[in-house]
C-alpha cells in the first residue's frame, strides 16, 4: 500500500501506508507539493513506522508552518500514539 | 523493498527508549539536510529541514531537562550548558545561513557543526543520563 492524498477544497487528507518508513519518503514528499492551509494525516492503516518517517512528518509541519496551515493526525492506533509521545510528537502536533 | 536504513551509530544507542528514538530522529534530520544540500531534486527544501532541526532540539532538549529536574540528576547544570551551547551554536549558523549567499555553504557547516557535536554530546553526556534515568525506570 502506499501513500495516498485525497483533496476537498483546502484541505488534504494524507493517508499513510501500512508500513510508513524511508521507502516511502518519495511520496510522502510528493504529496507535500500540494500547497493546502489544512492536512490531515490519517494513520488508520499505520502498522510500522521508522525514524525517517517522524522526520517527513516534522518536515511537514515546518513546510507549512509559514502558511498558518493546521496539521492534525487522526486515527492513530494506541500502539503508534505511544510511539508518538515517546518522541514527544504530542507536544509538537495535534492528535485527535 | 530497501533494507531498514541506519541513522545512527549503533554505538550511540543508550539502552533509553525515548531517548535513543528523539536522538535517531535528529540523526534523521541530519541525512535530509545533507541530502537537501546535494541538490539532487528529489530532497526537502533545505531552509523547512533547517527549521526542524532548530525546533526538533529544543524539544529534545526540553524532555532531557525536564527529567533531570524530575529525577534531581546530580550533573544537571553542566548537561543543561551543554544544551545552550548547541543552541547557541545552531543559533549562530542559522543567522548565517539567513545572510550569506552560498547557503549550501553554510548548511554543510551547520551539518558537520550538528554531527559532530551530537556524537560527541550522545556518547558522553547522554550516556550518563541514559543509565542515571534507566536505573530510576524513567521513561
Amino acid at each position: 500500500m502506499e501513500c495516498q492524498t485525497l483533496i476537498s477544497g483546502d484541505v488534504a487528507t494524507i493517508i499513510l501506508p501500512k508500513e510508513f518508513s524511508f521507502n516511502t519518503r518519495n511520496e510522502f514528499r510528493l504529496a507535500l507539493k500540494e500547497k493546502k492551509s489544512a492536512y490531515e494525516v490519517d494513520f488508520q492503516r499505520v502498522e510500522k513506522m521508522d525514524s525517517a518517517a517522524f522526520g517527513m512528518l516534522l518536515l511537514l509541519k515546518e513546510g507549512s508552518n509559514d502558511k498558518k496551515v493546521s496539521v492534525v493526525f487522526k486515527n492513530v492506533r494506541p500502539e503508534v500514539l505511544r510511539m508518538l509521545q515517546l518522541i514527544k510528537f504530542d507536544q509538537v502536533f495535534t492528535i485527535l | 523493498m530497501n533494507e531498514p536504513y541506519e541513522y545512527m551509530a549503533a554505538a550511540l544507542y543508550l539502552g533509553h527508549p525515548g531517548i535513543d528514538a528523539q536522538h535517531e530522529i535528529l540523526f534523521v534530520c541530519y541525512r535530509e539536510l545533507m541530502h537537501a544540500v546535494g541538490g539532487h531534486g528529489d530532497g526537502f527544501e533545505l531552509t523547512d529541514v533547517i527549521s526542524v532541526i532548530k525546533s526538533y532540539v529544543v524539544t529534545h532538549f526540553r524532555y532531557e531537562e525536564d527529567a533531570m529536574q524530575s529525577t534531581d540528576y546530580l550533573d544537571r547544570d553542566m548537561h543543561i550548558a551543554e544544551h545552550r551551547r548547541l543552541e547557541k551554536g545552531l543559533l549562530s549558523l542559522s543567522e548565517r545561513y539567513e545572510n550569506e549567499t552560498d547557503k549550501n555553504a553554510v548548511a554543510i557547516d551547520m551539518a558537520g557543526f550538528l554531527k559532530e557535536w551530537l556524537s560527541h554530546h550522545i556518547a558522553v553526556v547522554d550516556r550518563l543520563l541514559a543509565q542515571h534515568l534507566n536505573s530510576l525506570n524513567y521513561t
